[in-house]
């Protein structure tokens, strides 16, 4: 059966293993990937990811029906991120970086590169900006989502996004 | 340009994205959410049995100091009788009074061996099939599932005989403590109160592993598992069993300390295995912690070094009482215990001529009760 998300999180309300199953491999590459742009390694960010839905278990009559559930998550994972937010966080790990994206074909390797200094780009951004800008160019979603799920003001999301993209945007050109 | 520019930038963010689909990612969160349910109910638990060995404590000590003040209330016809306990003017006989006294604190041989034998009993019910389960349980949640799966009928009776090892620890306590009771009340009080906590707790951990078995069995009623889904359930009601495993463990080593102190102090058992029951405590008492703390703790040093300064004590504590009692009993020598013809007659001259005669004090008639005597 194939159940929205709304319906999945009432089941997962009412304390429905199945539905939390459904819950966490619906949503989990999402909110990975949202933490991962957040974080300096992946391990932090699946154990934040994991926090997430372990979250979302206990606080599922939190959801009120506002947004829908992927945003609820993706606000659970933002608040898991800044309350984990240390300064190891936010240390460069080039090489470890590096040595995870350079293996492959010389494409591939063109690639990495510029996804290493994608990501270096990224972490030299403050979080919130960091967030908006995965939200609104790597997930989808709009501003006044972002702005929601974040719980900034919407002019600050698009101000983000607007220099985050215009940094970006410069390292990729100077990178071409 | 720029929407190309953009789209290289969502996709460059998109690179880092884990597979989207990830059973081991989920089988992490729910291994993470038992974990956390673990904590919570040691935490309770832990709370809960601080809480019952406070209230065992104080009211033991209420009781002796109730006893005490009433015993400072007793009338004056009643000091005299006491008086004249502790120092009988009429009677030559003050040793047949000391005697009667120590009397009271010779355990028989038939209790000693009855407890040494529930002990003996207790550590086979609940050794073998500890060692069954970590036969069976050993490995990843497939390795698990194959292994039960092929070793139900083994499974079941490690269960049921588990099972009746915690009853016995139980039943084990309850006559420990009344052949120690006279050496220490509030030490043998403590040691029943942890035997009752640990025995508990362990019997409460029977119920996972009879949910591990009811998966694999397929009970009526429960929805038919198969695959992963299998294995997650029966992994984790395998070590849900574990984990309460452990924190009954606590009491598995608290318990052994007051009995340690009471084997030292008793007198009728070689001084060293009441060392060795308090050192064996160790191990028991590192085991929860050492999980908790460090997931691979079976495996590493510390450990291998608590298992060779606290385990073999234990063992050798645990195993050398048990057979000490039900061999030698309480080392009282059958000779003293008289025929009853005999007894009779040393009752009959005691009464007779009023004067002290160790025989009849030590082997008096089975129908002369010691309140009688007084």
């Amino acid at each position: 059966m194939d159940w929205d998300d709304e319906s999945l999180l009432a089941a997962v309300r009412d304390g429905s293993e199945h539905a939390f199953n459904t819950l966490i491999d619906r949503h989990q590459q999402a909110v990975r990937t949202f933490l991962r742009g957040l974080t300096a390694n992946h391990s932090d960010a699946d154990d934040m990811a994991q926090e997430t839905f372990l979250a979302a278990w206990t606080q599922a009559k939190s959801f009120r029906g506002q947004g829908s559930v992927r945003s609820w998550l993706f606000s659970i994972a933002w608040r898991k991120a800044k309350g984990s937010q240390r300064g190891w966080f936010r240390a460069a790990r080039r090489d470890t970086v590096y040595h995870e994206f350079s293996s492959g074909t010389e494409a591939q390797r063109t690639s990495a590169e510029d996804l290493l200094a994608l990501r270096q780009a990224l972490m030299s951004l403050p979080m919130d900006q960091r967030a908006a800008i995965m939200l609104c160019l790597g997930s989808g979603y709009t501003h006044a989502e972002a702005a929601e799920i974040l719980d900034i003001p919407l002019g600050t999301i698009k101000s983000y996004v607007l220099r985050g993209r215009e940094k970006l945007r410069g390292i990729l050109g100077d990178e071409s | 340009m720029s929407d190309d520019k953009d789209q290289r930038i969502a996709n460059l963010l998109r690179a880092d994205a884990p597979p989207a689909h990830d059973p081991m990612f989920r089988i992490k969160v729910l291994e993470r959410r038992e974990h956390r349910q673990f904590q919570r109910r040691l935490f309770a638990m832990i709370a809960g049995a601080v809480v019952i060995i406070l209230v065992s404590m104080s009211s033991i000590s209420f009781a002796r100091g109730s006893m005490e003040t009433a015993g400072a209330l007793v009338s004056k016809r009643h000091a005299r009788k006491k008086s004249s306990y502790l120092h009988p003017p009429a009677r030559p006989a003050t040793t047949h009074y000391l005697k009667e006294k120590q009397m009271n604190l010779i355990t028989t041989n038939k209790d000693a061996r009855i407890a040494g034998l529930v002990y003996l009993l207790m550590i086979l019910t609940s050794g073998i099939p500890y060692g069954i389960w970590r036969y069976l349980t050993e490995g990843d949640a497939a390795a698990i599932l194959a292994r039960i799966q092929s070793n139900q009928n083994l499974f079941s009776t490690a269960i049921v005989v588990g099972a009746i090892g915690f009853v016995f620890w139980l039943i084990n306590g309850f006559f420990l403590y009344r052949l120690f009771k006279q050496y220490s009340e509030i030490a043998a009080g403590l040691m029943l109160t942890f035997v009752g906590a640990g025995a508990t707790l362990a019997l409460a951990g029977v119920a996972r592993q009879v949910d591990a078995l009811s998966l694999i069995r397929g009970v009526e009623g429960w929805p038919a598992l198969s695959g992963d889904a299998l294995q997650l359930q029966t992994l984790l009601a395998v070590r849900g069993y574990d984990h309460l495993f452990w924190v009954s463990a606590i009491f598995s080593g608290l318990w052994l300390i007051p009995l340690g102190w009471l084997v030292f102090r008793c007198g009728f058992l070689p001084k060293t295995l009441g060392v060795m029951l308090m050192l064996g405590s160790v191990m028991y008492l590192a085991t929860l912690p050492g999980m908790v703390f460090n997931p691979g703790y079976a495996s590493s040093f510390i450990a291998s070094v608590i298992g060779i300064t606290s385990g073999i004590p234990s063992v050798i504590g645990e195993m050398g009482t048990c057979l000490w009692l039900i061999i030698r009993g309480a080392g009282i020598k059958e000779s003293r215990q008289a025929k009853p013809f005999k007894r009779f007659i040393a009752f009959v001259t005691d009464r007779c001529f009023n004067r002290c005669n160790v025989g009849a004090v030590y082997d008096r008639p089975f129908f002369w009760s010691h309140r009688m005597h007084r």
